[in-house]
């Protein structure tokens, strides 16, 4: 769960990438049709689309000769999980340092 | 600096804290007054190097885990700017399961 994680984050820090996956979140497309809006080789975003795949953050499906990618969201939703969990201790650090200071610090 | 990293991995906290500016300070900057806040548990082991780039670490200490954050001060300026500026980096798995985990991640 752990290296998976920083998979995940390694994963979403890229541009192209996050922008890749935003437009997956509206359904499948073709690697070909992913790669047209940017400005970077076919060759450049398909990289960024193996990084996505290591991170189980993508899947592939052939189809003859085209590629489909589609989005698979378990992996946003787990490192969102813990953006959420962390997000709640470091409140309660908040909560517990507002008490430290009503006490007189 | 926190600019290097994307949103994706940062979560950013703001309070506002009805307290004197000093107190406030000190609670970010006294190992003393940090271990009385920082770790869930109520016990830590705190060090502190209050200079811009240098930072804090906090060993929180429970029954059977440690957990280990480090934070950076990322901007001083006693008395104008109550506030420290502060990055943690959290060395650590996630806080509810405490355990070990070498790698340090942002």
């Amino acid at each position: 769960m752990v290296e998976q994680l920083d998979t995940t984050y390694a994963a979403l820090a890229h541009p192209i990438r996050r922008e890749i996956l935003e437009t997956l979140t509206e359904g499948p497309g073709r690697v070909t049709d992913l790669a047209k809006p940017f400005e970077v080789s076919l060759a450049a975003v398909s990289k960024h689309i193996r990084v996505l795949e290591e991170a189980h953050l993508v899947n592939r499906r052939t189809r003859g000769r085209e590629h489909l990618l589609s989005i698979d969201v378990r992996p946003l939703s787990d490192a969102r999980s813990w953006l959420d969990s962390y997000r709640a201790f470091w409140e309660g650090r908040l909560d517990a340092l507002d008490r430290h200071l009503e006490n007189g610090g | 600096m926190s600019e290097r990293h994307d949103a994706a991995d940062r979560v950013r906290l703001e309070r506002l804290l009805p307290a004197p500016a000093e107190d406030v300070f000190a609670a970010w900057t006294d190992p003393d007054s940090m271990s009385r806040w920082l770790s869930p548990t109520g016990r830590a082991v705190v060090t502190a190097d209050v200079r811009v780039g240098a930072g804090f670490r906090v060993l929180m200490i429970g029954e059977d885990t440690e957990i280990e954050h480090t934070g950076e001060y990322l901007a001083i300026d006693p008395p104008r700017h109550p506030l420290v500026h502060v990055a943690v980096h959290i060395h650590g798995a996630s806080p509810q399961r405490g355990q070990r985990d070498p790698a340090p991640r942002r």
